[in-house]
């Protein structure tokens, strides 16, 4: 290998070199002179790094420069603010492929890594899954940086902490760990960083991967930390005491400790009148268990006890399910097939077909088939009634529809009683479940007297002084008067 | 790792609303048939009686931290407390099986038009079998769950029931001769075994001052309840009401409204049933608590299917056999509950001063 006076290699040999490791052809090297003559090679990848930045802030004030022979000055001479100078080989590979330039000097052994990375990515918008009327409509994007400065944005303050992470043997995701130092707990904090240190798995595109690494039973029902779309809720959660991850890639951040009322509680709830509020969620809670329970109660009522229908009603459902080739579990477990069928098409589907077919699914085969009398009237109704209800929570969807599956099976099977023994079989699985030391009931089991505040029901803001004590954070108080 | 601390406040919900969860079932139609109008006030003697041995034992945790576990192992040594604990491990399933028989009739009338086989029933060892060995922590987080279901349905079918009461029928007042109240506090004083539950709480938790008034009053409220639900029942249905089983499902069926909505109170009955079976599990936590205290042993799934193979043999047996699971528990029970819901917590305080004048000699 040629060598230049002082022993560094030649600027040729090094491209080289890297080129033997990356041999990708997005791989590209940019090669140029300043005005004393001095070779340099800004080495990059195509499409992450930004090229117009890479020949403002690095080509021209160096082609414009008088550098000297130890190139000492180059740095001064760069106009980006992020500049790093690289150690060895592997720092230049890992640097490159993250989206910046390796920018080599001919006869100089140092070499500079300028953070460039620009990827294509959407701009900032309201994300689809927490769509709120009142209240801040920013959502989080793919990039990482993007959503840092969001949460940034709204949490101006020293304390607000954040440790890069990587995640991902191959991917090396980049994985933000956020929390706000003396008011989250440190166990806390060091228990997710290790979690997500031992995760040994190839790839990692989305937060739900790093999701199930930091639970403790990954093969839960339950999960066991919360997910948001909203920098203002991110930060929120911060606040009273949580840690949070931001996944490059990921438009959805995690929170941990997690506690199940979390998921009833809407980022809109913080915007209006705590009464609303407080009618809103109890009105979730009963949607829920209405949308989990119904399915099989009409089951068990038309099986097990007819009684629990009224006189008037019984009569209709009669004559509606009279002449149904299927039992009434079956004809509600197709019918809730085709309910989950239309809806992953529907997700799936371009939009528009999409909204063809949910003309085609809605209205020509539900019509027909109660019309050609495969499926009752009453089964249709409770089905669609209970995919409405579950979806007034819908960070808990995916629990919940598999709960209602199961209630169904149980019902076809056992009858009312198996649904109460489902029932106290899931508290008590709740009961015992926690995440990061939070049981998941709380703060209702065990109870903690200050946290119903916004629990269920929803307290002015004001009343609500303290940060949840079921979090134990190490700072107590969130509201300070100022006459106290 | 099963953990078995408690708090007070979780004590309290046990003493009130499991204690009064598991009496809803047969209790008030077998007093109804001792007692006639009087039905309430064998709950009120009884409950008095093992409401002053919570306070006693719940005095004893005052002078101590100490498990009775360890207060026996001192006291007398270990292998007296094995002993000991294996006989509170066998009184616990004993415990388990009049509820058990008055839960899976109950289920047979309640849940179904027709009478299902006696599979139906079996499911329920499954939860019995995962939560028994969940331990006393997971037991006082369901009571926790359990207060606001058992607190809205209990008073959704108490109210409900109100509408048709005729309290007249309650009097004259101690109409009945006083040999049938004996009888009756008698044959219903198995039913009461709250000391001997404080008595395995002991140790679990941290006593501060107060705290026996507090547990203690939990005790009491928890028998108010079920004499109040007795004499709701009596004044629904008279004369009548020794022959309406299972009466927490009955009081309400006279509601004008029922015919229109049909048996919604079901539903309050069937939400309450997540009560009263937690009610009854907790009676396999604490058998399987006592055997991994015999055994000395970290807790292991055997205890709990242990215990539960047990109950299901018990449940093949006494199958169509309720009755006689009545019988048995209201002649034989009573004086094993007296043996260690009252005379075990004197054991407690005997085995407490005599650690101490031990302590004293060291």
């Amino acid at each position: 290998m040629s060598q230049s006076k002082d022993g560094a290699p030649a600027l040729q040999a090094r491209i080289q070199k890297i080129k033997e490791i990356l041999t990708s052809p997005d791989i590209l090297t940019f090669e140029f002179s300043s005005l004393s003559g001095k070779k340099f090679a800004a080495v990059y990848l195509d499409g992450l790094a930004d090229k117009n930045l890479l020949g403002e802030l690095v080509v021209k004030p160096l082609r414009a420069a008088q550098v000297s022979d130890d190139g000492k000055e180059v740095a001064q001479l760069l106009a980006s603010p992020e500049i790093k100078e690289g150690k060895d080989l592997q720092d230049a590979i890992s640097g490159i492929l993250d989206g910046n330039a390796a920018l080599y000097i001919d006869g100089c052994k140092e070499f500079y890594i300028i953070g460039l990375k620009n990827p294509p990515g959407r701009a900032v918008m309201e994300p689809p899954t927490q769509i709120t009327v009142k209240g801040p409509r920013e959502g989080f994007t793919e990039d990482i940086k993007t959503n840092l400065g969001l949460v940034r944005k709204r949490l101006k303050s020293q304390r607000l902490q954040v440790k890069m992470l990587s995640s991902g043997r191959q991917s090396a995701t980049a994985v933000a760990l956020c929390y706000l130092e003396g008011i989250c707990r440190d166990e806390v904090v060091a228990q997710i960083e290790e979690q997500i240190k031992g995760n040994k798995i190839d790839l990692v595109p989305d937060s739900s991967y790093i999701s199930s690494f930091i639970s403790k039973h990954p093969r839960s029902l339950f999960k066991h930390c919360a997910s948001c779309e909203k920098p203002d809720i991110f930060a929120a959660k911060l606040c009273e005491g949580r840690a949070g991850l931001i996944v490059d890639g990921s438009p959805i951040a995690l929170t941990a400790p997690y506690m199940i009322v979390e998921d009833f509680q809407s980022a809109e709830d913080y915007y209006i009148t705590s009464y609303r509020a407080t009618i809103i969620r109890f009105l979730r809670v009963a949607a829920v268990l209405v949308g989990v329970l119904l399915p099989a109660l009409y089951i068990c009522a038309q099986l097990f006890k007819i009684q629990l229908i009224p006189v008037k009603l019984l009569f209709k459902i009669a004559s509606s399910v009279s002449g149904i080739p299927f039992s009434p579990s079956v004809e509600m477990f197709l019918t809730l097939m085709v309910l989950e069928v239309l809806n992953e098409a529907s997700i799936r589907m371009p939009k528009y077909v999409g909204l063809a077919l949910s003309v085609v699914g809605a209205l020509v085969l539900g019509d027909t088939a109660v019309k050609a009398g495969i499926i009752s009237t009453p089964a249709i109704i409770i089905v669609a009634f209970s995919a409405i209800c579950l979806y007034t929570v819908p960070d808990l969807v995916e629990t919940t529809t598999t709960l209602r599956l199961l209630f169904l099976i149980v019902a076809g099977s056992v009858g009312l009683y198996g649904i109460v023994l489902l029932s106290a079989y899931i508290l008590c699985y709740l009961c015992s479940e926690q995440s990061y030391g939070v049981p998941l009931l709380a703060p209702f089991s065990p109870l903690v007297e200050g946290d119903l505040k916004d629990a269920f029901y929803k307290s002015n803001l004001y009343s609500m002084k303290n940060r949840p004590r079921t979090l134990r954070p190490k700072n107590k108080v969130r509201l300070k008067n100022d006459k106290e | 790792m099963i953990k078995n601390n408690l708090s007070v406040r979780q004590i309290c919900v046990i003493m009130c609303v499991f204690n009064a969860a598991i009496k809803l079932m047969l209790y008030p139609t077998t007093m109804a048939a001792a007692c006639g109008n009087a039905l309430w006030l064998p709950v009120v003697v009884d409950t008095a009686l093992q409401t002053a041995c919570v306070w006693a034992v719940c005095m004893l945790c005052s002078k101590t931290d100490k498990t009775f576990f360890e207060l026996l192992s001192a006291a007398a040594g270990k292998w007296t407390a094995r002993i000991v604990f294996v006989l509170f491990a066998i009184y616990f399933v004993l415990c388990t099986v009049v509820p058990m028989t008055e839960q899976q009739a109950m289920v047979h009338e309640v849940f179904y038009d027709t009478i299902p086989s006696l599979l139906v029933f079996l499911p329920f060892f499954f939860f019995a079998v995962y939560a028994g060995g969940r331990g006393l922590t997971n037991a006082g987080r369901t009571a926790e769950v359990c207060l606001p279901i058992f607190i809205v349905t209990a008073a959704t079918l108490v109210i409900m029931g109100l509408v048709e009461c005729d309290f007249s029928a309650l009097l004259p007042f101690l109409r009945q001769p006083f040999s049938q109240l004996v009888s009756g506090c008698a044959g219903g004083f198995f039913r009461f075994n709250e000391g001997a539950l404080m008595l395995l709480f002991m140790g679990n938790f941290k006593y501060k001052k107060g705290d026996a008034a507090k547990i203690s009053l939990s005790c009491a409220i928890g028998g108010l309840i079920v004499a109040a639900v007795c004499a709701v029942f009596y004044a629904v249905y008279s004369d009548l009401a020794s022959q309406q089983y299972f009466a927490i499902t009955k009081i309400s069926i006279f509601f004008s409204a029922i015919s229109l909505i049909g048996r919604t109170d079901l539903i309050a009955v069937y939400a309450l049933d997540i009560a009263m079976l937690f009610a009854i599990v907790l009676n396999v936590q604490l058998a399987v608590y006592c055997l991994v205290k015999a055994t000395g042993r970290q807790w292991h799934p055997a205890f709990t299917v242990g215990v539960n193979a047990v109950l299901i043999a018990i449940t093949f047996v006494l199958n169509n056999k309720f009755a006689l699971a009545q019988v048995m528990g209201s002649r034989y029970m009573g004086w094993i509950t007296l043996a260690f819901a009252y005379v075990m917590p004197a054991v407690g305080w005997i085995v407490y001063a005599a650690g101490g004048k031990k302590r004293e000699k060291n």
